[in-house]
């Protein structure tokens, strides 16, 4: 960071009227949390000049960082206005929103930038569902992962989420599903477990004790091989599952 | 750029050859990216656009293959599909029918092994490597120097690979000018540093940092699909490589990029590679000046979240840079908290790991192996040295010195070093896995006048047996050892074809007793490599080794076996080691081998 403030000074000292320089300053003092020294900088490459989207941009990052929401709001959407295509500063105003507490725009943002953007990643597309969360829409959230992996692609982080939400929403085929389609190309003993937990869930004993066999055979797959912990957990598990079953019936 | 955005290519054979001279000139590259056993991608840029084609063959003025792209463009980018595994191609880079550079020795590339092969693999890295000129530049000739004509397999960047802030031009200078050599030839390997995202948001993921790299996002290198380029996993050959995102450290230990690194650990694990290597900026163990990781909450955050799920499935190796200097760790396991946390129990072996010092560290098991010991490499000296403490207890070794770390896994054994700018290597750890004797016996051990190896092989595995006797000689505690405390021990039987039977025994079991003037191993169970008993006893001209294996663990081969014979006990740790050797037998059938000397 000294090194960067150093940079800065040099830069600003050596090219006095540059707005780039005076730029490049407030941005480090935005990494270096010194709001008030970032926005006069900004208020400096302005009159010299620097694009106004630009500083428009980074003076609503500054102020969001800075916990002054509204001012940030203001600031963002007076770029907005002039750049309604920017993806990037469509999601900044979700955060924004998010901050002033106006969680369902913040995710209508989220969802317009993760539309937009070229390349989104999946923490947009969680930002987009616990914001939906958060205000109760669960089926909404769903379909807001759905849409997600739409443009991300049917990543497990993604997915994992929905077969939740399914399960959640009491749609336990969607779940097995979802889960069916993870398990297509990769026998992943864990998600084979979740399969049998979904099923027992749903009463169907029988097929959940054919998932729960299923896992364990994956597993000892590895035989000879010293099981990852997690793994060692899962089997377990599914030993208890299964002995727990058996005893069930012979009561029965 | 994903490889999503990859135009599709076509392959021809080449039916003509190019006549006219293009009016572009390179002006970035050729690089090399995401190798598999089948497939590359070469990238390059161009001053003017123009339509891509790299032509490729077996040798430099016969490249008969090309893949081709008519779109005009100064940023090119083409895949190579349909190559075979493990196999070096030469190339050129151009427009339609119009080479510019390469079909030369200086332009190669070479595919992965099919994943799963056990290739001796070698990886540099650089990290911090940013800072243009004399520095940099030693850095990269001490590596020339040091590797000769071999190649490296893999070129990683361990993030701020261009100063200050990562742009365009400053990558052009501090990366593509100063490693061009390298870079045509070694596909290249990056994590996003902070200074990375200064120019390029990681959040976005739109920047130059991401414009000018092509990292998998859909499992395209092995592992499972990330759904970003700023994290993701690749395979070569046994090893399965996981790059995470500290400047978007996680917060909590249910992020997408912690959900999918889980994941990709189920994956590997049934997918069983040898290793596992961690590459990321931030570390989560380092006192480099200003780059505490008590302190700066990014560690943290990946020491608190990321570690214990990497470990949870036998992370062997983590690579990281960020402060500007080297420091290397003990082989260490389950340390989250503050420095000041860290306990004798973190330590998972106190050596220095070192094959010339403590000796190697050892994992039982081969493949993966949770929770076994890992060591974590803070390796950003790549440019520049900033004077600090380097005084964080998990380090064992802590250098201000320029350089880069060199990774080599042949087989069980991963060995990483540091080279500093003057080309000396100065800190090396190696950790083996496994518990097989090593391929031949060890040479300068210690004989003795008496001696005698008997096995046998019963039609009844369980009844299976092997002694071997050693009698007369000298054999001291300091050659022999802590085999309870920190000595690994093994105990081998050679032919003239390799081991026969016997195995390592590492340091720690409890079955270890010391009695008078030596000590002794029992175990019933027989259950290290059928071993039930070694004695050894100490004293010079005195001093006596025995041991006593039996049973189906012992896995006695078929028997005759071809001579000479030798017996050893070796120290894997002091190299120490002692022996019979037995040039003639007495016995030698398929039931029976004796064998006495003098």
């Amino acid at each position: 960071m000294d090194e960067l403030k150093h940079d800065a000074v040099d830069a600003v000292a050596s090219r006095p009227r540059d707005p780039a320089a005076h730029l490049q300053r407030a941005r480090v003092h935005r990494l270096a949390e010194e709001w008030p020294t970032a926005l006069a900088e900004l208020g400096r490459a302005e009159s010299l000049g620097a694009d106004a989207d630009e500083v428009g941009a980074l003076r609503a990052a500054v102020l969001l960082d800075a916990g002054q929401a509204e001012s940030a709001l203001r600031e963002i959407d007076r770029v907005l206005a002039r750049r309604p295509d920017a993806a990037g500063l469509r999601f900044e105003r979700g955060r924004i929103c998010l901050a002033l507490g106006q969680t369902e725009q913040a995710a209508r943002e989220f969802g317009d930038a993760i539309a937009a953007l070229p390349a989104p990643r999946p923490e947009h597309v969680m930002a987009r569902r616990d914001a939906l969360l958060a205000i109760g829409r669960r089926a909404d959230a769903l379909l807001a992962l759905d849409e997600g992996m739409a443009r991300v692609g049917r990543v497990a982080s993604l997915q994992l989420a929905a077969v939740e939400l399914e399960v959640e929403l009491g749609r336990y085929d969607g779940a097995l599903r979802r889960l069916d389609q993870l398990l297509a190309p990769r026998p992943n003993p864990a998600w084979v477990a979740r399969r049998g937990d979904i099923l027992a869930r749903a009463g169907r004993r029988d097929a959940a004790r054919a998932e729960y066999t299923r896992a364990l055979a994956l597993l000892e797959g590895r035989s000879g091989k010293r099981p990852a912990k997690g793994f060692d957990e899962l089997r377990r598990r599914l030993e208890f599952e299964l002995h727990s079953a058996s005893t069930q019936e012979a009561k029965q | 750029m994903s490889s999503a955005s990859v135009w599709r290519w076509t392959t021809t054979i080449l039916l003509s050859v190019a006549s006219a001279a293009s009016a572009a000139t390179v002006t970035r590259g050729p690089y090399l990216q995401m190798p598999t056993a089948s497939s590359i991608i070469v990238r390059w840029r161009t001053d003017v656009a123009t339509s891509s084609e790299v032509a490729y063959g077996a040798a430099p003025g016969s490249l008969s293959l090309t893949t081709n792209d008519g779109a005009l463009t100064t940023e090119h980018i083409v895949e190579l599909n349909d190559l075979a595994p493990d196999t070096q191609y030469y190339y050129s880079v151009g427009e339609i029918g119009v080479p510019i550079v390469g079909d030369d020795a200086d332009h190669r590339l070479r595919t992965a092994p099919t994943t799963g092969t056990a290739r001796a693999t070698r990886i540099w890295t650089i990290g911090d490597a940013g800072f243009t000129g004399a520095n940099l530049n030693a850095v990269r000739d001490a590596y020339a120097t040091y590797a000769g004509s071999s190649s490296a397999d893999l070129f990683v960047l361990l993030g701020d690979n261009a100063y200050l802030t990562g742009t365009d031009a400053q990558y052009q200078t501090a990366v593509f000018d100063t490693h061009a050599a390298m870079l045509r030839t070694t596909p290249v390997w990056s994590v996003v540093g902070n200074h990375e995202a200064f120019s390029s948001n990681p959040v976005t993921q739109v920047g130059p940092y991401y414009d000018m790299f092509t990292f998998p996002t859909a499992g395209e290198v092995g592992g499972i699909a990330s759904g970003t380029e700023s994290y993701f996993s690749f395979d070569y050959g046994s090893v399965h490589f996981i790059v995470l995102d500290s400047e978007q450290a996680p917060t909590s230990s249910s992020t997408p990029m912690l959900t999918w690194l889980e994941a990709d650990l189920q994956d590997a694990t049934l997918n069983n590679p040898d290793w596992i290597v961690a590459l990321w900026h931030r570390p989560p163990y380092s006192r480099g000046l200003l780059h505490n990781s008590d302190v700066e909450v990014a560690e943290i955050n990946m020491r608190q979240y990321a570690l214990p799920i990497l470990e949870d499935y036998g992370v062997d190796v983590v690579f990281c840079g960020h402060s500007h200097n080297y420091e290397r760790s003990y082989f260490l396991d389950s340390h989250y908290g503050l420095a000041a946390t860290l306990t004798p129990a973190n330590l998972v072996e106190p050596g220095d790991g070192d094959p010339a010092g403590d000796g190697a560290y050892r994992k039982e098991a081969t493949g993966l192996s949770p929770h076994s010991g890992a060591v974590f490499v803070v390796n950003g000296s790549g440019s520049e040295v900033r004077n600090t403490t380097l005084n964080h207890p998990a380090m064992l070794v802590g250098l201000l010195e320029l350089g880069s770390v060199i990774v080599d896994v042949d087989g069980n054994t991963l060995t990483a070093q540091f080279l500093n700018s003057a080309a000396q290597v100065k800190d090396t750890f190696r950790i083996v896995k496994g518990t097989t004797c090593s391929s031949a016996p060890a040479s300068g051990c210690a004989a003795a006048p008496k001696g005698k190896v008997k096995v046998r092989n019963n039609s009844d595995n369980s009844k299976d047996k092997w002694s071997w006797t050693w009698k007369n000689g000298n054999l001291d505690g300091a050659g022999v050892g802590d085999p309870a405390g920190e000595t690994d021990l093994a105990a081998c039987l050679y032919d003239a074809d390799g081991v026969l039977v016997g195995g390592t025994l590492l340091h720690g079991a409890p079955e270890w007793k010391t009695f008078s003037n030596g000590l002794r191993y029992t175990d019933k169970t027989l259950s290290r490599h059928g071993l039930k008993k070694i004695k050894l006893k100490f004293g010079t001209g005195k001093g006596s080794i025995t041991i006593d294996a039996r049973g189906a663990g012992a896995a006695v081969p078929t028997l005759p076996v071809v001579l000479p014979l030798t017996a050893q006990l070796v120290n894997l740790d002091n190299g120490a080691c002692w022996e019979s050797a037995f040039a003639t037998a007495t016995r030698n059938d398929g039931e029976k081998l004796n064998a006495a000397l003098p």
